[in-house]
């Protein structure tokens, strides 16, 4: 199984390589001082199998972190605090929770929590659906289709929202939190409440907006986050 | 308060008779306890409260290791106060870094 360890504290962190590499199936793909830069990582490094994580960093915690990312692996926290373990636990990638100092017989523990995720059957896990390539609309009691890589944007309109593609626009009566979820996350991401992008089709981003064909895309702060996890930032 | 010291029960127990291991771990044991006690105290000076949040559970750390359970709940009491902008456990913590201070002397010295 493949790790990283995340941590400020030089100490813990010595701690925590220590006791990875006395466990013969447990490598380290990755140490860290802060979540920040795990999320580049993570951009570029899929089958991670588990994260050890400071929840105490400055600027950015292990918690900000975790409700940031989408699709985690299985993540161990480890803190100096005993009173958070009943936040970490809203956290469904989250298997245990280990205190500093962290002795050999308790991250033992908790490695057996992850092998036991980990030998859940492949027939209870749920299975990756295949990625949509084209998404049918009712317009004047016709369903059209659409091929998704011709979509620009989708941008809010009252009832109606706008489905702008490379040839035409489509008017739909839907709403954009119904058609976000028949979108694929990995390439529509949500950068404003009016608007839904495909990110292959970006050109440019700046602060506040991303440039698709011609148009300038607004683009919130709170959305923008989102926007950055996708793209293949170097 | 009762009668504590530090120990490096915790680290033998760790390294196993690895004694380049625990060599390493005391060092930079000593190395981020001194810097962050240094950044406590500065932020004591200036009366920042979040710095000194941060630095005090940093330490936490460190009493843990050095095996000092009673000074930790202390440490973890007066972190909370600091939340509240309160700080009547100041002068017991400093004790705590006495004693770690001094107890590091006696490492150094060997």
């Amino acid at each position: 199984m493949k790790c990283i360890i995340v941590d400020d504290e030089l100490l813990a962190r010595e701690v925590l390589s220590h006791l990875v590499l006395k466990t013969p199936d447990l490598m380290i793909d990755g140490v860290f001082t802060n979540a920040i830069e795990v999320m580049k990582y993570l951009n570029t490094n899929p089958g991670l199998d588990v994260i050890f994580l400071d929840i105490h960093m400055p600027n950015f915690s292990g918690f900000d972190f975790l409700q940031t990312i989408k699709n985690p692996p299985l993540v161990i926290l480890v803190t100096n605090d005993k009173n958070l373990a009943l936040e970490a636990f809203n956290f469904d990638c989250i298997v245990d929770y280990l205190v500093k100092p962290i002795t050999q017989s308790r991250f033992e523990k908790a490695m057996q929590r992850v092998r036991q995720k980990k030998a859940v059957p492949a027939s209870q896990k749920s299975v990756t659906p295949k990625i949509a390539q084209e998404i049918y609309v009712n317009i004047d009691k016709r369903l059209i289709k659409i091929d998704l890589n011709s979509i620009d944007y989708i941008k809010a309109n009252g009832d109606y929202v706008i489905i702008k593609t490379e040839t035409q626009n489509y008017v739909v009566h839907t709403t954009l939190s119904k058609l976000q979820a028949k979108l694929p996350p990995e390439v529509f991401v949500k950068t404003h409440r009016s608007f839904i992008i495909n990110c292959a089709k970006i050109i440019d981003i700046k602060d506040s907006t991303v440039l698709i064909g011609k148009e300038i895309i607004p683009v919130s702060k709170n959305n923008r986050i989102n926007l950055i996890e996708r793209i293949n930032l170097i | 308060m009762a009668v504590e010291q530090p120990n490096l029960d915790y680290v033998h127990r760790l390294s196993d008779g690895d004694s380049l291991l625990e060599k390493r771990l005391i060092a930079v044991m000593i190395s981020e306890f001194e810097s962050d006690y240094k950044d406590y105290k500065m932020a004591v000076a200036d009366k920042d409260y979040k710095k000194i949040i941060t630095f005090v559970h940093r330490l936490k750390h460190k009493i843990g290791f050095l095996g000092m359970e009673y000074s930790y709940q202390i440490a973890h009491k007066y972190e909370e106060e600091l939340h509240k902008n309160e700080g009547r456990l100041a002068p017991e913590f400093e004790h705590i870094m006495t004693q770690i201070s001094d107890f590091i002397n006696t490492l150094e010295e060997r």
